[in-house]
């Protein structure tokens, strides 16, 4: 536990305004039932160290703002420091369409490899005649 | 260290193509690169984190990267930002691939247009080489095209346009506009040592399918066969003359700080239209107080970067939006060439492209209120528009201005202490007018295809992939750096191949053009070699 990079103190922070920035709806999970908060971000923090100081300092500013709902915490981030704002977003956004369930949810399979084509068939645009009209208006380049 | 009979600074684009066709003819090649090779499962396209590392690994401007070996490029008086990448391969392995050929009007603007300047080349000139490296390439696309004289005949069959690219295309027959199915330096089937592409649509962070035409996998491993020699992390910071005003060599830092001088006979800048000049410009002298090869004063200037616009439109309809090449899926030349009625010179042809995963529609996470991107708005905004959009991009010619240049920084320094680059760059009243009316045109373009919603970037900022004209070709040595066969005006066995020769920028993607002038130069350099000036003793 203790080489995560979000601390307890700080997962409760953003457990507090998380549902704001990423609710449940209708079949999508909220950001914590995704487990962005406990896995997916970690992810990104792993991988993006450039996020790291802009997202705890995020974390800082919010907690600084406690006695306020989570809406106007997160309206005064987004106005007083817009990097830390724009981290908190990556690193949640992020590790939200990371997860593979989310992904299925969204019908994206990734960018996946699609090699089930044959380059020499002719393909559906030229039997169908969707170049013809191009053709019919013969050569549009400038002669020199 | 022996010295080499052509020592090429880079192995990018026109590097390598240089590098494999003097080996292959028994000269002797060293080539300086100051990257290293990218192995091709790092790239992040086939990952999880694709998106993620996109914003800052495998992002294409330095400044952002921030990579041990980018040099840094202060781009605070420019309107776009240089893009580039420092490795085996230079900027392909992060390019898009889109393969075109220049047009022959391209050759020819001040006698057409009155602007600008016309190049001491023609198409026809080209045309050969241009034919030589489809082959080599192995570019897809199809014969035919009514914007091409004939012989525009590409070895491989186009790659699938997919949905986006009908949808694309059923819109400009619509409108009764000219599109053609994408030209693309990625093979449609197995080429050579190049795998069928498998439309990842990861080409712009690099191919882990080993598909895409990057350069460390057409040109080096052939290279290095017939005996050229690349030495990696090499950073170099000087191209030294001798008595005579000839290059005899250049001094370059390895990545334990340790400098070394390698000989030549030839030299051979390689460089990009922003390394070059820098390097020139830091290659002062007494025979050249003003930086190398510079009689002219032109050296730096009149950079062109082919500033980018881009509006992206949302469809009821699912268009698996992800699915590639990007490289381009079709594009139209419908408002390329000149139509002084528009009020402005020159055109732009247009790419479409693909707009890749959830994560990439949420770039402005910063700027809009937070309950329109966030809250409820976070899944509408996927359920409407992921996976049902794509791209029209233009690429617009820009003019030369001899106040858009490089210059040496005052203070800014790479991390081997060698003076960093600054760029100067607006774009200008023509080019202003130029993507209004295109986004304009592409918007109309977006209805036709049926399209419920619209985004535009005026300007992307970062889309300064294409470096050019600041060395430029001519007859001229007043008033130009290198003549017709890259060589320089003032230093005889000094070569310039990459795009700071270009006269003027056209309107198009412009690495196959800096590939033939590269393969054009050396096939020269090749038949005259018994005629080539070099120093006595070097």
């Amino acid at each position: 536990m203790s080489n995560r990079f979000i601390k307890e103190q700080e997962r409760v922070i953003l457990e507090s305004i998380a549902d704001e920035l990423i609710p449940a709806y209708e079949e999508m999970p909220s950001a914590i039932d995704a487990n962005v908060i406990t896995f997916w971000g970690e992810e990104v923090l792993k991988l993006r160290h450039d996020l790291r100081e802009p997202f705890f300092r995020a974390l800082r500013q919010l907690k600084g703002d406690e006695s306020l709902g989570p809406q106007d915490r997160l309206e005064n981030l987004q106005r007083n420091d817009g990097e830390a704002f724009n981290a908190l977003g990556v690193v949640l956004a992020g590790g939200y369409f990371m997860n593979p369930d989310i992904r299925s949810k969204i019908g994206y399979p990734g960018q996946a490899s699609r090699i089930d084509y044959e380059a020499e068939e002719i393909p559906d645009y030229s039997r169908e005649g969707l170049l013809d009209p191009v053709l019919k208006r013969g050569p549009i380049y400038r002669q020199v | 260290m022996e010295t080499a009979d052509v020592l090429i600074i880079g192995a990018g684009a026109s590097g390598s193509v240089a590098a494999y066709h003097l080996a292959k003819e028994g000269f002797s090649v060293v080539c300086l690169e100051q990257g290293t090779w990218v192995k091709q499962e790092e790239y992040p396209g086939n990952k999880p984190a694709w998106e993620i590392l996109s914003q800052k690994r495998w992002h294409p401007n330095p400044n952002i990267r921030e990579l041990a070996i980018d040099y840094p490029v202060n781009t605070n008086e420019s309107d776009v930002n240089a893009l580039m990448y420092n490795a085996v391969g230079g900027g392909t392995a992060l390019y898009a691939a889109q393969w075109w050929r220049f047009h022959p009007s391209d050759f020819r603007v001040r006698s057409l247009d009155g602007v600008a300047d016309d190049w001491p080349i023609s198409y026809q000139d080209l045309e050969p080489f241009y034919r030589q490296l489809d082959i080599e390439m192995g570019v897809s696309g199809l014969a035919g095209n009514p914007a091409y004289p004939e012989g525009n005949s590409p070895p491989l069959p186009p790659l699938p346009i997919g949905q986006i690219g009908r949808k694309a295309a059923e819109g400009m027959n619509k409108l009764g506009w000219h599109w053609w199915p994408g030209y693309n330096a990625i093979p449609s089937r197995q080429y050579r040592n190049l795998n069928k592409c498998a439309r990842r649509g990861t080409c712009l962070t690099g191919c882990p399918e080993g598909s895409k035409a990057s350069m460390d996998l057409v040109y080096w491993p052939e290279a290095i066969k017939h005996g050229a020699k690349l030495i990696t992390g090499a950073r170099v910071r000087e191209i030294i003359v001798n008595e005579q005003g000839l290059a005899k060599g250049a001094v370059y830092v390895d990545r334990r700080g340790r400098e070394h001088f390698q000989s030549a006979s030839v030299v051979i800048m390689a460089a990009n239209g922003v390394g070059t000049p820098r390097l020139l410009l830091l290659s002062q002298s007494s025979h050249f107080p003003d930086g190398l090869a510079n009689s002219s004063g032109l050296l730096g200037k009149r950079l062109m970067m082919h500033p980018y616009a881009a509006v992206v439109g949302t469809f009821e309809e699912h268009l698996e939006s992800w699915v590639g090449p990007a490289g381009e899926l079709i594009n139209s030349m419908e408002f390329y060439e000149t139509d002084e009625k528009r009020g402005f010179v020159r055109g732009a042809k247009w790419n479409c492209m693909p707009t890749g995963g959830p994560l990439g529609f949420r770039s402005a996470y910063g700027g809009r209120p937070i309950k329109e991107s966030w809250g409820e708005n976070f899944h509408l905004n996927v359920k409407k528009n992921f996976a049902r959009s794509f791209e029209w991009g233009i690429i617009a010619e820009d003019l030369p201005d001899e106040l858009n240049q490089v210059l040496l920084d005052n203070e800014l320094i790479d991390s081997d202490g060698i003076a960093a680059p600054k760029i100067i760059y607006k774009t200008s009243d023509n080019t202003r007018k130029l993507m209004d009316f295109h986004i304009d045109r592409i918007r109309e373009a977006m209805e036709a295809s049926g399209a419920t919603g619209m985004s535009e970037t005026r300007l992307m900022r970062d889309s300064g992939w294409h470096l050019l004209g600041t060395a430029r070709m001519g007859d001229n040595p007043k008033i130009s750096v290198v003549n017709q066969w890259c060589q320089s005006h003032d230093v005889p066995n000094l070569y310039i191949i990459d795009g700071s020769v270009f006269v003027t920028s056209a309107g198009v993607n412009p690495t196959a053009t800096i590939a033939a002038i590269a393969l054009r130069t050396v096939d020269h350099l090749i038949k005259e070699r018994r005629n080539q000036e070099v120093p006595a003793t070097v």
